[in-house]
Formats: structure tokens, sequence, C-alpha cells
């Protein structure tokens, strides 16, 4: 059995353990098990963080306008450190609003990757790996669903803001962050606008349509469609429109977080982890891609990160939640230290930063560094080492992060957990 | 207000140009080929009644005639029939009609839309792809443009492979640039999708059973060795460089460019600016400095690094060979990839004729005759003979897809009930008629845009616009934006009526969009619009209805695309944007059913319209029970009947 699950490649292999799955256990069961990893259980000691909000900075932040400023005017540019609430951190001048709150967020800079171009780092930064043939790897939300198991009955474990791919990758859709495109509206454009009794009526109806058919084809792939329809009418019998209904906030908050869809996304993630969301990335309403574009494009995108991200971390401070929620900002890769003639900067992988806050976090620190002239990043960390660090803080580690059967392990390679900003 | 109706004019001219309409090929194969046809399906026929004989199988129930056209059209057409070509059907006495109905719908729009899908998945189109300057859509246009014609398969497949030059200059190129920087990806793609051969391991390391070594992948790799993606060398043909370059003249010099850059870009204040950068992407994109597909000499393909066995050292150049079958002869003084394209695309290699006919059946009938597609073992197939068979057809209809198609769709095999034994895993299946088979996310989306707007194929993606269109200040303009920013147009092919997209913004679904429903079009606010999968983004931002129902996210696996269920699927069909313009009295659909008065007969169009048979007895019963004749009642019967599972899937 393992070896034939190993001769086969991803989609022959993944229909196979669904159809086995559906067979024996009921499709919303399943796959959990037959990949490999153990039955979720209470976990014993209580994980440093259960909740994670990842923002990503499209399109190639610049570390030296935000968490590796340089104090130099050929690589520094427009921006220039100035100190933060921590003694051990400085930040760059663009982000005064963070640095108030330095004690509570520390920063990784010598963070590489392999590549320079958009599309292929923005996988490696969402996956851990690189593309490769005939295989695409889940985002690490799914990772989490599969490892720690839904972290919520009603309520999808991961959800994605603004963003586009990668989904479950190998993984079963089950397994799929919800996508919401605007955070403003929420999920509203998949909520009945029906009133309760008529939608009920319209099932019933449905479901009596839907006999002859399924008596029909007795098939585990029509099962599988009522058993969703099941799922589906019981998700919406719910308030749902609570959890993902922003306009329900205070709008002076709403305003602090910025009126953007970025900000509006990440009051959006604070309210989904709150009600039992696991994972939620947000991305952000501006593109980094600034290499045509000079400061006056800069003071945009640092304001639009440094507000909403310092809002966020209030928030989440004034709801106690603050240290079990995790905060990650980083990006596909980072930008040249020097400034080009334009005022822009170009791509640049080898070397750039995140900066994690919050749940499972030791604050106020910078771990790694590149050297004067924004080059030279010790000690390398990839963006596999970085989700390590996430699955470390949320109990994902030992025994749970192990080779699924015909499978690349949980991270490729191996991973190392960045253990100087845990907690 | 001149500059206006200039734009207008303008745009008209040119869009309209590139949208027209044009008819496909008929479909009126010479009596020869329908000779072959026809024999082709008696061996076909054969072939599967020894098998069940054999195997004491009866073949499944026969298809009546509703069930049949639901299942062709979406077969053939992508979508299901509308209910006025339903009934015509139902209405038609010939007693050939199943057979003219197939004849109208090989050659129809539809097809050529549906058809496009199918390639488009299987060589991982991207509308966002390396090669800026619209290539994706250049590479799209052809492929289109090639169904269109009813290019022979081994034909399109040559073309590609062996493709040179610019993307403007040879859209097939268009193929080499989707896997652009991953050389030895592209030649792992490239068996699986044409020769049926998973070799991707031996990129890393010799084959685990054996099949293949590293050595051998290199080996076949070299034949792409000395192909080279890069900077500039196409336009070199001097004439056209030097009539660009007079068209630029006249372009920067027009007085209307400048002022065409102001009164667009003057609220942000920086027209020089936006003047020079234009001056700037427009002299690149002149000057052919754009990415461009040719041959250099000597190969870039050694050995890696790591190379870990005996018989050769890392960095060593190894020579050309197959991976598959034997070498064809053919012309040796050309170059490598040349030859690799007569080799691969020959009617003699049988993996390559093994391998489409093997997909074509399973396109059909739901499964290979040898699974998976992309990695045949003839031993395992679940009769070698009928894949023989299926292969001798193909080469013997020289390729003709269409003609294959047809074929397909008069075995016996085809016109059956779809199995209601499940299929087991790992034990063949004999065909006593085609699986049960969920449609595609494609097909489930175009049966939708058929409910709702009354001429699907009307929003049409153009052929991007071509520099020998541009004309002046503003057409300038025009193509400059739609090279340099990705925005996705689509073109309104009654009026010309342009439409852009944003093609970047990937978050986008259609949720913001307004139908003007009373006039059955579909109409775009925001993002998306009401046109048929194959003219929409490729593949569609991942909020879009298409990727909830597993639309492939085309990156790296070939076949991605999934049929599987999800919570947010069934959210969109009973809540979404189609559900909520079908319900509305005013949608398309309830005018067509207030056409007849009788609530008898209105709920019949209903379930023809969308499962495309009429209501059995319980249904009826349950029809008179549950529901009354007010609009309500028909609104509460369309949602019902969409948020069946009877409704995607082909029975």
């Amino acid at each position: 059995m393992k070896e034939f699950l190993q001769s086969i490649d991803e989609s022959t292999r993944r229909a196979f353990l669904l159809q086995v799955a559906k067979a024996t256990l009921g499709v919303s069961l399943a796959p959990r098990f037959l990949l490999g990893a153990e039955k979720p259980k209470a976990p014993s000691a209580k994980a440093p963080c259960d909740r994670v909000i990842f923002l990503y900075m499209r399109g190639g932040m610049s570390q030296i306008d935000t968490f590796d400023p340089k104090d130099s005017q050929e690589f520094g540019g427009p921006s220039r450190p100035i100190p933060t609430q921590s003694p051990d951190l400085q930040l760059s001048d663009k982000l005064p609003k963070l640095a108030a709150q330095g004690k509570d967020l520390s920063v990784i800079r010598s963070m590489t990757t392999k590549t320079g171009a958009h599309s292929q780092a923005r996988y490696v930064m969402h996956t851990g790996y690189r593309q490769r043939t005939g295989m695409t790897h889940p985002q690490l939300g799914s990772w989490a669903q599969m490892f720690l198991g839904k972290s919520d009955p009603i309520l999808p474990s991961s959800v994605i803001i603004a963003g586009g791919n990668p989904g479950p990758g190998f993984l079963p859709p089950d397994y799929s962050p919800l996508p919401i495109g605007n955070a403003a509206r929420g999920i509203k454009d998949l909520l009945p606008k029906i009133d309760k009794a008529k939608l009920e009526k319209r099932v019933r109806l449905a479901k009596g349509f839907s006999s002859s058919f399924a008596h029909y084809f007795p098939h585990d792939e029509v099962k599988a469609y009522s058993d969703f329809y099941d799922q589906t009418v019981k998700f919406m019998s719910g308030d749902m429109s609570e959890p993902f209904d922003i306009m329900r906030e205070p709008g002076n908050l709403r305003a602090r977080y910025g009126n953007h869809p970025f900000g509006q996304g990440a009051l959006l993630a604070r309210r989904l982890v709150e009600r039992g969301v696991r994972y939620v990335e947000v991305t952000s309403s501006r593109s980094w891609d600034s290499m045509h574009g000079g400061s006056r494009n800069l003071a945009n995108l640092a304001n639009e990160l440094d507000g909403t991200v310092s809002s966020l971390m209030t928030d989440l401070r004034d709801r106690g939640m603050l240290d079990s929620t995790m905060i990650v900002v980083t990006s596909e890769f980072g930008r040249t230290p020097k400034v080009k003639g334009n005022g822009g900067r170009d791509h640049h992988p080898n070397g750039f930063s995140a900066m994690l806050a919050g749940g499972g976090i030791k604050g106020g620190i910078a771990v790694g560094e590149t050297d004067d002239s924004g080059r030279d990043p010790f000690p390398e960390f990839e963006p596999k080492d970085l989700h390590a660090t996430i699955a470390e803080a949320l109990g994902m580690t030992g025994t749970k992060i192990r080779r699924l059967p015909g499978r690349p392990s949980f991270l490729g390679g191996k991973p190392k957990p960045i253990k100087e900003i845990l907690a | 207000m001149h500059r206006t109706s200039l734009i207008g004019f303008f745009l008209f001219w040119v869009s309209f140009a590139s949208a027209q309409r044009v008819q496909p090929a008929p479909f009126n194969p010479s009596n020869e080929k329908v000779g072959i046809m026809r024999s082709s399906v008696k061996a076909i026929n054969d072939r599967i009644n020894r098998v069940l004989a054999r195997e004491k199988l009866p073949y499944n129930p026969t298809l009546n005639d509703f069930l049949f056209a639901r299942r062709v059209y979406v077969d053939l057409t992508g979508t299901i029939p509308t209910y006025e070509q339903l009934v015509h059907f139902a209405n038609d006495k010939r007693p050939s009609k199943r057979t003219y109905l197939i004849n109208k719908l090989l050659a129809s729009e539809g097809y050529v839309s549906h058809t496009f899908n199918y390639f488009a998945d299987l060589l991982r189109i991207q509308t966002k792809m390396t090669g800026g300057e619209s290539a994706s859509e250049r590479f799209s246009g052809w492929l289109k443009d090639s169904i269109h014609q009813d290019k022979p398969y081994n034909r399109l497949v040559f073309e590609m492979i062996s493709s040179s030059g610019s993307i403007r200059e040879n859209p097939a190129t268009g193929y080499h640039l989707r896997d652009k920087d991953m050389k030895l990806d592209h030649v792992a793609f490239m068996t699986k999708v044409f020769l049926a051969k998973d070799i991707a391991c031996a990129q890393c390391h010799d084959h685990p059973s054996d099949d293949w070594t590293q050595k051998q992948y290199y080996s076949f790799a070299s034949y792409l060795g000395e192909l080279e993606i890069g900077q500039g060398q196409d336009l070199a043909k001097d004439k056209d460089r030097k009539m660009i370059f007079a068209e630029k003249r006249k372009i920067f010099h027009h007085p209307r460019f400048s002022s065409a850059v102001r009164s667009k870009y003057g609220r942000t204040g920086n027209t020089a600016g936006k003047v020079s950068e234009f001056h700037r992407d427009f002299k690149k994109l002149a000057e052919g400095k754009t990415l461009a597909v040719f041959d250099d000499d000597g190969s870039n393909l050694p050995l890696p690094d790591d190379y870990q066995y005996d018989d050769a050292e890392p960095g060593d150049l190894v020579k050309p060979a197959f991976i598959v079958g034997r070498p064809l002869g053919g012309p040796r003084n050309v170059p490598l990839r040349e030859q690799l394209a007569f080799w691969l695309a020959n009617p003699q290699n049988g993996w390559f004729s093994l391998a489409i006919a093997n997909r074509m059946w399973a396109r059909y009938l739901g499964r290979g005759v040898a699974e998976p597609l992309h990695n045949v073992e003839l031993e395992k197939a679940s009769d070698p003979i009928l894949l023989k068979t299926l292969s001798e057809v193909m080469v013997a209809l020289e390729f003709d897809l269409r003609a294959f198609s047809w074929v397909v769709l008069h075995s016996k095999a085809y016109n059956r009930m779809g199995s209601r034994v499940q299929l087991e895993e790992r034990k063949p299946y004999h065909f006593p008629g085609p699986l049960l088979r969920r449609m595609s996310a494609e097909q489930i989306w175009d049966s939708l845009v058929t409910l709702m707007v009354a001429d699907p194929l009307r929003y049409r993606q153009p052929a991007p616009p071509s520099l020998l269109e541009v004309r002046d200040g503003w057409s300038a303009l025009e193509f400059i934006e739609n090279v340099e920013q990705g925005k996705y147009r689509l073109v309104d092919s009654r009026n010309g009526e342009e439409i852009l997209i944003d093609g970047n913004d990937e978050s986008s679904s259609y949720g913001n969009q307004r139908v003007s429903i009373s006039s059955g079009t579909g109409k775009k606010k925001n993002n998306l619009i009401l046109a048929r999968a194959s003219e929409l983004p490729q593949p569609a931002p991942s909020g879009h209805l298409l990727r909830k129902f597993g639309q492939s996210e085309r990156l790296f696996v070939v076949g991605a695309s999934n049929r599987v269920g999800s919570v947010p699927q069934l959210m969109e069909l009973m809540n979404g944007f189609p559900t909520e313009v079908l319900t509305s009295r005013d949608s398309l659909l309830f005018r067509k059913v207030r056409s007849v008065s009788d609530p008898r007969k209105q709920a019949e169009v209903v379930f023809l319209s969308i499962l495309n048979r009429l209501p059995n007895k319980e249904e009826q019963e349950l029809l008179l029970a549950q529901t009354g004749s007010s609009e309500e009642d028909l609104s509460d019967l369309i949602w019902a009947l969409l948020n069946t599972p009877e409704f995607f899937f082909i029975k």
C-alpha cells in the first residue's frame, strides 16, 4: 500500500485517498487519519499560542525602510533608524507607531529566499517549499488544521483575506482556507438573503428533488455531496453573518485600523480569531513592488503597515488576546539596500525581514542581522524556518511533524524553528 | 467631446476588427474519412462487446433523447442545452437526428470554447505569464484559432515544440514561455502531457522502479538543451523595424499623445513623467526587447553538480536520446528542437497517439482505458487491445480531434447511462457505459451562464492589440497600457464595446457585478462578467465560482483540477450571485417560464431548463403538494433544482 501510494502522483493519490476515505469513514471525517497525522487529542500542555494572523506585504516589502533600518545616506535612503520602546530594537522612522510598542514585537532580520521572482518567492513564503513538478504544497493554515484538527466545529479553520493562492495543496479540499475578497463585505455574498423559513422550505424541496437521482446512483461521490449540503445548511443555520461582519465593530475602531482593504482585513482577522478561526492571512492593499516608485509611494506603504499593525496589536492587547495570538508580518522578499536613481529599490531575496509579535513570541529583540550595507544576512533563515517557528508556537512539533505516506515531510528539508524569538 | 468620439471610434474599429465572430470550420469530413469513422466505431464496439461478453456484463440502459442531448451538449459545448435547444431536438423527427446534433455541435463556437478549456488545463495556461506583452492572450488566441481551424493535434503539438521567435511573431512560443526558467520541469510536463510518461522523479535521481535513470532524463532533456528564452532576438527583420520606428515617430509627435496622457493622468500631476515612461516602454517594445524563444549553439543542460552515478561525471554534456520508443528518422540538419518535435508529434510515435487517444476517451467516458492519464503502463490498462484500437483510430483519422470525438460519441458505450455501480479503484473498468461524472468547474460555470444570459459567447477575449494597429496618440496609450499593465480585456462582440478587467486583482470575486437581468445580457460592474470560462482570466481569481468548483490553479501539477465538493461551493450555489439572478423574477429563465400559462407546464419549463428532463411521477406529486403557481413558488422551484446534485452531474 505504501509503495503504491508513493509510486503515484498527486492527483491520482488524492483521488484514491478520498475514495477510501469516503468509503470507510464518511467524507467529513476521513482524510486526516489517512494522511498519517494522529487523531488530534487535547493538548497536554497548552501551546504558547493558538491563533495566528499572518499579514502579507505583497510585492516585496523594503526591509530597510521598515524593520532593518540603516543609518547612512547610501543605504538608508529616505529612512533612518529610530529607538523603540525596547532598548534592544530599532525600527525605521517610517514606523513610529510600531516603535512605540517595541517591547511587544521582535524582528528577524536575516531572512533569505532562493528566488527573486515574485510568484515563485510568494509560493515559497506561503508553503515553505520551492515549486516542483507534479505537486502543490499546502499553505500553513491547512497544515495546522491537519495536525491540530478543526479549530471550531462550524467556522473554517483558516481564512485568506484579499489574497490569492495557495490553497490546501495536496491535502483534500476540506482543508481549504475560506477565501474572502473584500473584508468590508465579509461573506455577505454567500449568505442567504431570504428568511429562515423560506430557506428551510427550499432546502426541503431540494432534498425532495434530489432523491430519485441519489437513489439511482448510490455513489460515494453523490453521498458526499449530500453530506456537504447538510454541512452547508448547518453552517448557515448559525448566525454566520455575525463573525464575518466588521460593520458590527465600533466606527472609531474601524477607523483606527485604517480605511483601506488591508486595515479592514486586519480587523476582520481579529474578529475571526476571536471567534475560533485559527489562521487568518491578510494581504496588504498596496503592492510594495515599488521599483519605479520613489519615496512618495513609500510613505503611503509604510503608513498603511504602521497604522494597521499597531492598531491590531493594541486591540488584541486590550482584549487580552495578544498573549495567545501571534502576528506575523513579512513579504516574499526584500528590496536592495542601495536606492536606484529614480528613488526605487530592486528585488532583494538575500536578506529581508519578518516581524513577529504576540502569542509565543519574545518581544523587543532583533534576531539575525545584515551588515552595514544590508547584505550578508547571518544566520540565514528561510521561509520554512519561519513556518517551523510558527508551527512550534502552535504546538505542531514533536512527533506530529513527520513524514506523510509518499509525501515530503511537513516543512521539507530540515527546518530550524527560530528558538531565539520564541518566548 | 471630440475626444470621446475619437476614442470611441478608434476603439470600436480596433476591437471590433479583432472580436468579430468567426464561425468555426464546418464539420464536413470527406466520404473517405466518414468511412474510416464508421469502421472505427464498429471496431471499438466489437472490442467492448467481446470484453463485456467475456466478463458476463450487460451494457447499461440506453439514453432517452433528453439525457442524450444534455450529455452531448455538456461534452461537446461545455454547457447544458437551453430549453429551446432541448425542445427542438426532442421534436426533431429525423431518424439520424443524434448524428445531426453531434455534427452541429462539433462545428459550434461552444466546442471551441470548451476544447480550449480542456487544453488550457492540460497546458496550465495562466493569464499572468512570463513575457509580458499580453503573451498569454496571444498564446490563448492562437490555441483558440487552432481549434477553430480544426488544426490536427499532431500539427498543433509540432508547432508548439518547434516554435521560435517572439510571441508576436509566433504565438505558439507561449508554450515554452509558460515554463521559462524551469527547463527540466518543462521536459517533465511535456512527457506527461504528450507521451503519457511521468519521468519527473528521474530529474533528481534514478527512477525508483528503474524505469528511467537520471542520465536518460538528461539525455532526453538535451533536445531542449539549446532552447533559450531571452531578450530581443526577434523583430530582426529590418523592414518591420523601420516601419515600427516610423510609426513611433508618428505617434509620439502626434499632438494628441501628450494630451491623451494629460487628460488621463493629469490629475496625478505627473504628465511629463508619464509621457517619458511611455516613450521608454514603447521604445522597448518597438526595438523588440521582448522575450523571444530561440536556439543557441551548444547545450546548456549539463548533468547536475550532484550527479551521483558512475556512468558519467557531474557537468558532462550528454548526447540527446529519446526516452521511449525508437528514433523515427527525419531531418538531421535542423535544430534539435525540431528533431524532437518531428519525433514526438509523429504518427509513428505510438506513445504520442496512445496518450491523446486515451485522454480523449477519458474525456467522454469519465475514465481512460489506462490510468493515470499522464503515466500509462500498457500492461496496467483495463484492456490493452481497446487502448491499441483507439490509438490506431487516432492515427487513421490523422489526429483530427473532432472526427475522433465523433467516433467516441457514436460508440455504443458512450450511448448508455452512466454506471450505477461505483468504480472500484484498481479494478478494471470495462465500459458498459460512461462513469457517472461530476461536471468540470468550467462546465458548471458555463451552464449557469447559459441559464443567465441569452448569448453566452457575446463577451470575448479579443486578440491583444498589435503594434501595427497603433495609429495615433490615444491608441498608442491604449496599446502601451494593455501591454504593460496586465489589464484584462473583453469585447462585446455585438458592438465592439471594450471592457477592462483588472487582471491583477486576485481577490476579486464576482460578487460586485450587476446584471441587467431584464435584457438577459451580462454586464459587469466591477470585475467580472457573465462570459464563458474560456474568455475569463486563466485561471479565474481565487474567490470565483470556477475556483470553488475545482478549476486548476495551473501551477505545477498537470490535471490539478478537481471535482470534489466543499461547503463554500454549495454556499455559492445556494446564495451566490447566479442563483440570485436566476431566482429573480426578471431573469431570462423566468421570462421563458412565463411564456406558458399552465402552472404544470411552467414547472416543466423549469425542469427542462435546469435538469434537462421532465419531472417524474413522484416529483409531480411533490410539486402538487409543496408548491403553488405564484412567482414565489417558481423561485423556490428554480432554487431547489439548482441545488440538487443532479444539476452538476452527467448521468
